[in-house]
């Protein structure tokens, strides 16, 4: 699963003891995105969204248009199938 | 919450109307649609898990008659996959269809992630990459294919000229010769200076109840949620008009980033050129109704079957006490907008259970209601799931 990685720099650690005021301390963080999975309403109430983002644990994200359901996706999902590659020109 | 509980959650009462098509596009005699394809889970046949897509030209029967991949699933195309997850709409233009396409957002050297924008076109029957934009992560981009290799970029952010008289989410790019890099080359003033609000924040808060509508020499934006609209020539890569379908639109309405009520129902291409839409009359725009249950859908933490209780709630008590449809039509080559003293012949004018505001244009002026893409999607599913066995 792809790991989405965030660093906060000079936090004070536990126990009480604190890095010294000139070194930053970075943590890292690790964020699992789900893999979600993207769902269209055949039927349904005239008004109600037609596409749905759905994963366990989670509750479904309803959207108006794939667009924006596929925005969504991109921001909080991870299904890559792939490891990240050069793009060539 | 389990799979199969939110499946459970999202399987609705009963079939009845489906809202929110996105515009089609002509192509010679046909329409071209969006098409996702899936399969049901067993015992839930109205919900269908998007596998795939595709763009489909349609005929009058709403018969595929040709398939055009998403850019995603062209072989050999010179960028991953993953960088190409989030499409924002295919767009034909002098016989020719483009593309914009993102995904995972990327790194620079000193750690900052941005997103690449990838512009593709088809042409010779395979997709070709024209070049690139980059941009935040929290930035959208539309491309609109204009003449001379220009495109109307339309996005949710300021993208980059800081004069305050210069904020628009509209621009003119083009790629230099010999490069692979998007330029934005000006900005298009929106021209909706009566609405102060429309553009004073961060991002375009109705970005994605915005639709596009492609014609042979014009798109034409419309959001859905207050009906500003804008039309651009294609030939100039410029703004033609900024208006409004609805004389009831105010500042305040803007500024509470619409209707209570998204007032649009379906807006498609007509082959003469012109807009055609149909909506709720007009004249209960502002009743309020509606917003009961709007205070209701915004509950955190609702379940699914809640919120899709609340919708067919919603939709029975609008339907009693607005039960007409209204048609308008806009022309883009000056922008007037007509509102239509009756339906369109094979439209409907008053709401029934059962019967899709959605509509698609037919070649003779007429309109066929229901929703193509749900069709196309129920026709894929039937065609894939094997058959009952005969007693």
């Amino acid at each position: 699963m792809f790991l989405s990685i965030m660093f906060v720099a000079s936090m004070p650690m536990l126990g009480g003891a604190e890095a010294p005021a000139d070194v930053a301390t970075p943590h890292v963080i690790a964020v699992a995105k789900p893999t979600c999975r993207l769902w269209q309403l055949l039927e349904g109430p005239p008004d109600a969204p037609r596409f749905w983002v759905s994963w366990d644990g989670g509750v479904p994200q309803s959207f108006y248009t794939e667009t924006a359901a596929r925005a969504y996706m991109k921001e909080h999902c991870d299904n890559s199938e792939d490891e990240p590659e050069d793009i060539i020109f | 919450m389990k799979q199969k509980v939110i499946l459970k959650s999202l399987f609705v009462l009963g079939l009845m109307a489906v809202l929110h098509a996105q515009p089609s596009q002509w192509v010679d005699k046909l329409l071209m649609v969006r098409h996702s394809t899936g399969s049901t889970v067993p015992d839930y046949p109205g919900l269908m898990e998007v596998t795939g897509s595709a763009q489909v030209l349609i005929d009058e029967e709403n018969s595929p008659q040709k398939g055009i991949p998403n850019l995603e699933d062209a072989p050999n195309f010179p960028i991953s996959k993953r960088y190409l997850s989030m499409n924002m709409g295919y767009y034909w233009y002098d016989g020719i269809l483009y593309t914009t396409a993102s995904g995972s957002n990327e790194r620079n050297e000193d750690g900052s992630q941005f997103l690449r924008w990838t512009i593709a076109k088809w042409e010779d029957e395979e997709w070709h990459c024209l070049g690139y934009m980059n941009t935040d992560i929290a930035t959208m981009l539309m491309a609109i294919p204009c003449a001379e290799g220009r495109f109307i970029i339309f996005s949710n952010k300021n993208l980059k000229f800081e004069n305050p008289s210069d904020r628009t989410p509209f621009y003119r790019a083009s790629i230099p010769s010999g490069k692979n890099e998007f330029r934005l080359d000006s900005p298009i003033a929106h021209g909706m200076n009566e609405f102060p609000s429309f553009f004073s924040g961060q991002s375009l808060t109705n970005y994605f109840h915005c639709q596009i509508v492609m014609t042979d020499e014009y798109s034409t934006i419309i959001d859905g949620k207050t009906g500003l609209f804008w039309v651009f020539s294609l030939e100039k890569a410029s703004l033609v008009k900024a208006g409004t379908i609805f004389k009831s639109i105010t500042p305040e309405i803007v500024a509470n980033n619409g209707y209570s009520v998204s007032p649009i129902f379906c807006i498609q291409p007509e082959k003469e050129g012109t807009v055609l839409m149909n909506t709720e009359n007009e004249k209960v725009l502002t009743d309020g109704i509606g917003d009961y249950y709007d205070k209701l859908l915004a509950t955190p933490n609702l379940s699914v079957e809640e919120i899709l209780k609340l919708h067919t709630l919603r939709d029975e008590d609008i339907a009693r006490q607005r039960p007409f449809i209204a048609w308008y039509r806009l022309y883009p080559e000056n922008g007037r907008v007509e509102k239509l003293s009756m339906a369109p012949e094979g439209g409907i004018e008053i709401k029934e259970k059962g019967i899709s505001f959605s509509f698609r244009p037919m070649l003779d002026g007429s309109v066929k209601m229901g929703n193509i893409s749900s069709q196309l999607a129920q026709d894929s599913v039937k065609k894939r799931e094997p058959k009952a066995t005969d007693k």
